[in-house]
């Protein structure tokens, strides 16, 4: 396996302005991505575990440019060639779009009604121009019997009204791997579908990984089934990436506050175990022009005046290759 | 209970029988279309124009519920048996205050209680879910998703119901809030002595919640028993797969299991067991009989023919 | 330009070979069948059939009056314009065996003139809902797709022309520039397309924009052309279609209201008809009622029946059909 990284991205930020009428220019911003830094090598995956508003879905559609950065980098290694995926000139567009493809979350929105399953797999071999008719028939069908659907004529003119949810997002799979990505960005694929079908769907996801050596950004906020997902993870909380480190190695010995609290409000499927209460007061909020402090110094149970005093704190090694963002691990 | 619709006679419920204890919890699991939700509207006789009671008794300390007229289950919802419902943040009328809309709640089935009266109890019904008694006054869309669940678990709570039914009361919040919400309802729960009947899809909040669990699947009850009994001796192989198919952070990874084929078609459901056509232990006999609950003791029940292993 | 994509995975995954031929065969039938779908879903409102059977009605009519003119009805007498039954004593006559609706003023066969008429009304309407159609949608998607300017500027004239008075503008026009039937559908198509459907259009493909799959064609390659003119136009052809229905209501009365007043340049028509009826001191008489009830009947009864399968299609087009 070749060890290059796949995706670098540098201090990555997305701020979005908060709307104050037509004529006023807005001079608060919201920090959904907050100067991150990460890197995924080929043949490997990330999490990207986070609770809603913490910016992980606005990093993973600013990794497939369905959002433009405020500033930073992204760095794509596509085998031939390194694409500024931020800066891209207008010929190298195309490439990226085969390069990097993603999923969405809700297999019911994502898929056109109107269009039948065999358009929306094929939409973008049409778009690309890639393959005549016959072949994009043969590819479509191959795909639909990659994703389980099989026997695929009997699902190509079907619409996604008379598939379930676990059928539509195979279908949705097979539209983001049709044209041979080397990356997908997955925006938990598997939250809005029912237990058992969703374990089809992981598994669905794990194999082709390895089958078709595509790396993923799995973005959830299920803790465990990112366990299942990636062997690397990455916490995010209010924009900033807070921990990243082996999935097993973060579950068993979390450093920063904010995941301790994390995974234990994790409800656990065993009656006889007995939690401890979250250590973490108040709530969630907008990181609107955020002070430069730590982003956790309000909930955090072990702040004190030097959190106060200083910048947010950088994401460091504490050891083995498990990065902290916090002064007091 | 059945559901008329266009295609046919949706067959949503089916032989459904558990009970509750005063003060127990108890949890009903299921995926979408297992019916767990046609359950609750049945128990609140919240029943839409094309949903029919088909036979069976909903005995509230000994009164049945099911032949009874809407004015006369109006003396009974909300005072004895009230309901906090999916997306909560959907059941607050938006052009509302919050504190107003459980007044209007109090007064209609107290009559007799004046403005200051009830909005005392609105306070005290705040603190009592842990809400800044000062949001009561405030619209639906100033307050979180958290505090919006809260403030639909003070206006079941209103009138002091003796048993409350909570569907899929955390579904759509974080992590964190869920973990806060949850405690809060086993404590109000245990404090007062309400009965509570948990309905999700989420076998891990159940196991948190509830002292039984029943688990459902295409209309019927699978398996029922005691939360500790399910979850370590599980009989049934849907029971089995369920737990099989949950991740966990905590243990060993396992490997997941995934059940094969789709949750079925209520208009046309299987013969025998439904679970028939997705069961690893499927039997002839299960093709063709609908097996019976079998009592494996100490309350605990499962309807199959070939179960897992037998509980000690 | 079409490149080949590389085989994807290790082992070969045996799959039937298609033809061309299949495909469309299957895609034929898919579209049969959801056309059988959807009218299977019109046809349980009686409302629509109802409307449908009353607008077949007049298609027979509308097909009948040339049929009626080249065989049984003689050219000289039944002219709908300048016909006359030297026969007949005194005009307007009483509807009798030779007239079934009487004759008019000048001596013309009613009921050839209402069946003459009959064509034209549903040129105007076609041709009006059509532009109608044709502008608010592309307008409709442009706006909300795009916003800022764009969108500022077509709703501000969509308020401009929802803000003038509709019969007044119409009246202007026509004292100016003496329209015939096909200008006329033209202008209230503009009129109607640029005014309140685009409005409504717009609303709806703005609720199309937030879908996920829109995103996702991007993510696929496509540019905004694209994604216009495969997702959000599909989407609204609908809702585009029961709006249609609603312009030819709107556009036959129109004209029978401009008719009415004489300002059409027109060789027949319903309002035509009533007009003369008007102009020749015949319009409030009780005695010559089949100078005016036919015509105003006619007009009714085009634009309910219209209306009614509109509403009808709307619950086919209204979104809560589509089943999870």
């Amino acid at each position: 396996m070749n060890p290059t990284e796949l995706i670098t991205v540098t201090g990555l930020k997305k701020y979005f302005p908060v709307e104050k009428g037509i004529f006023r220019r807005s001079k608060s911003f919201i920090h959904a991505v907050d100067d991150i830094n990460f890197s995924i090598r080929c043949g490997e995956s990330l999490n990207l575990v986070g609770e809603s508003g913490c910016g992980k879905t606005t990093t993973g559609k600013l990794l497939v440019k369905l959002y433009e950065p405020t500033s930073g980098h992204m760095q794509l290694d596509t085998g031939q060639d390194v694409l500024d995926v931020a800066h891209l000139e207008r010929g190298k567009i195309r490439e990226f779009r085969r390069k990097v493809q993603m999923i969405f979350q809700d297999p019911y929105e994502s898929l056109n009604p109107r269009l039948t399953v065999f358009d929306t797999i094929a939409e973008p071999l049409n778009v690309q121009n890639i393959g005549n008719l016959v072949e994009r028939e043969q590819r479509v069908a191959e795909m639909l019997t990659l994703v389980g659907l099989a026997p695929p004529t009997s699902f190509l003119f079907r619409f996604p009204h008379e598939l379930s949810g676990g059928q539509r997002q195979r279908v949705a799979i097979a539209r983001a791997l049709v044209v041979n990505p080397i990356f997908v960005v997955a925006d938990e694929p598997t939250s809005m579908l029912d237990v058992s079908i969703r374990t089809g769907v992981m598994n669905l996801m794990l194999e082709l990984a390895g089958r078709l050596n595509v790396s993923y950004l799995y973005i959830t906020h299920d803790l465990a089934v990112a366990r299942y997902m990636s062997r690397n993870i990455a916490v995010m909380y209010l924009g900033k990436i807070v921990e990243m480190s082996d999935t097993e190695e973060l579950l068993a010995h979390p450093l920063h506050p904010y995941t301790l609290a994390l995974l234990s409000a994790v409800p656990v499927p065993d009656p006889m175990l007995k939690r401890p209460v979250a250590k973490i007061k108040g709530g969630i909020t907008a990181p609107i022009d955020p002070p430069a402090r730590c982003r956790f110094y309000d909930r955090c149970p072990i702040s004190d005046d030097f959190c106060l005093t200083h910048d947010h704190p950088p994401l460091e090694d504490k050891g083995a290759g498990h990065l902290a963002a916090c002064y007091k691990v | 209970m059945r559901y008329t619709t266009r295609a046919g006679e949706v067959s949503a419920v089916e032989n459904v029988s558990f009970s509750v204890g005063e003060g127990e919890a108890l949890g009903i699991v299921g995926e979408s279309g297992s019916g767990k939700t046609s359950i609750a509207i049945c128990l609140m006789k919240l029943l839409p124009e094309n949903a029919h009671i088909l036979g069976g008794q909903i005995c509230l300390r000994g009164t049945d519920l099911a032949p009874m007229s809407e004015e006369e289950i109006r003396q009974y919802r909300w005072c004895q048996i009230a309901m906090v419902f999916q997306a909560a943040m959907n059941s607050l009328n938006p052009v509302y205050c919050v504190g107003d809309q459980i007044i209007e709640a109090l007064q209609t089935h107290n009559p007799d209680m004046n403005n200051a009266a009830a909005r005392a109890r609105v306070v005290e019904l705040f603190e009592l879910v842990g809400l800044d008694p000062g949001l009561i006054d405030c619209y639906p869309h100033q307050y979180s998703g958290g505090m919006r669940q809260r403030a639909v678990i003070a206006m079941a709570l209103s009138c002091n119901p003796d048993i409350i039914i909570a569907d899929e009361p955390t579904t759509a919040l974080d992590v964190i809030v869920q973990d806060t919400i949850l405690r809060k309802m086993r404590d109000l729960q245990a404090r007062n002595q309400i009965g509570m009947i948990y309905i999700s899809h989420d076998i891990a909040v159940i196991a948190e919640v509830s002292d039984r669990i029943a688990i459902m699947y295409a209309g019927r009850i699978m398996e029922i028993a005691s939360a500790k009994d399910i979850f370590q001796h599980p009989t049934h192989p849907y029971t089995y797969a369920l737990m099989n198919a949950f991740p966990s952070i905590i243990g060993k990874k396992h490997p997941l299991l995934a059940l094969p084929g789709e949750p079925p078609d209520l208009l046309h459901p299987p013969d025998g067991c439904r679970f028939h056509p997705r069961c690893p232990h499927v039997l002839d006999r299960c093709r063709r009989e609908v097996p019976p609950d079998t009592d494996y003791g100490h309350g605990h029940l499962a309807a199959c023919w070939n179960p897992m292993g037998k509980p000690s | 330009m079409t490149t080949t994509t590389a085989p994807i995975s290790p082992a070969p995954v045996p799959v039937p070979r298609l033809n061309a031929t299949d495909l469309l065969r299957m895609r034929v039938r898919v579209t049969w069948k959801s056309f059988l779908e959807n009218w299977r879903i019109f046809r349980e409102n009686p409302i629509g059939l109802i409307g449908l059977s009353i607008i077949l009605l007049f298609l027979v009519l509308a097909v009948a009056h040339p049929i009626l003119m080249a065989t049984v009805w003689n050219r000289n007498i039944y002219d709908p314009v300048v016909g006359y039954d030297p026969a007949v004593p005194a005009n307007p006559a009483p509807p009798s065996a030779r007239h079934l609706l009487g004759t008019a003023p000048q001596g013309q066969d009613v009921l050839s003139q209402l069946m003459y008429s009959t064509r034209s009304e549903f040129t105007l309407g076609i041709v009006a809902a059509l532009v109608t159609v044709l502008i608010a949608t592309s307008v409709g998607a442009v706006s909300a797709y795009f916003g800022g300017v764009i969108d500022t500027f077509f709703m501000r004239l969509a308020d401009l022309i929802m803000m003038l008075p509709f019969i007044s503008i119409l009246i202007v026009l026509s004292a100016l520039f003496p329209l015939q039937m096909l200008e006329f559908a033209i202008v209230i198509g503009i009129l109607f397309g640029f005014g309140a459907d685009t409005v409504v259009i717009k609303s709806q493909a703005l609720s199309i924009k937030v879908h996920a799959y829109i995103e996702a064609a991007r993510v696929a390659g496509g540019n905004d052309f694209h994604i216009i003119l495969n997702h959000i136009i599909p989407n609204l052809l609908p809702i585009s279609f029961l709006y249609m229905m609603f312009t030819v209501t709107d556009a036959v009365f129109s004209e029978a209201v401009l008719s009415f007043f004489g300002l059409l340049n027109i060789r027949m028509s319903w309002g035509l008809m009533i007009h003369i009826a008007q102009t020749n001191g015949y319009l409030l008489r009780t005695d010559t009622w089949w100078l005016v009830i036919p015509g105003g009947l006619c007009i009714t009864l085009l634009c309910s029946s219209f209306y009614l399968v509109g509403r009808a299609l709307d619950e086919v087009v209204n979104p809560r059909l589509r089943r999870r």
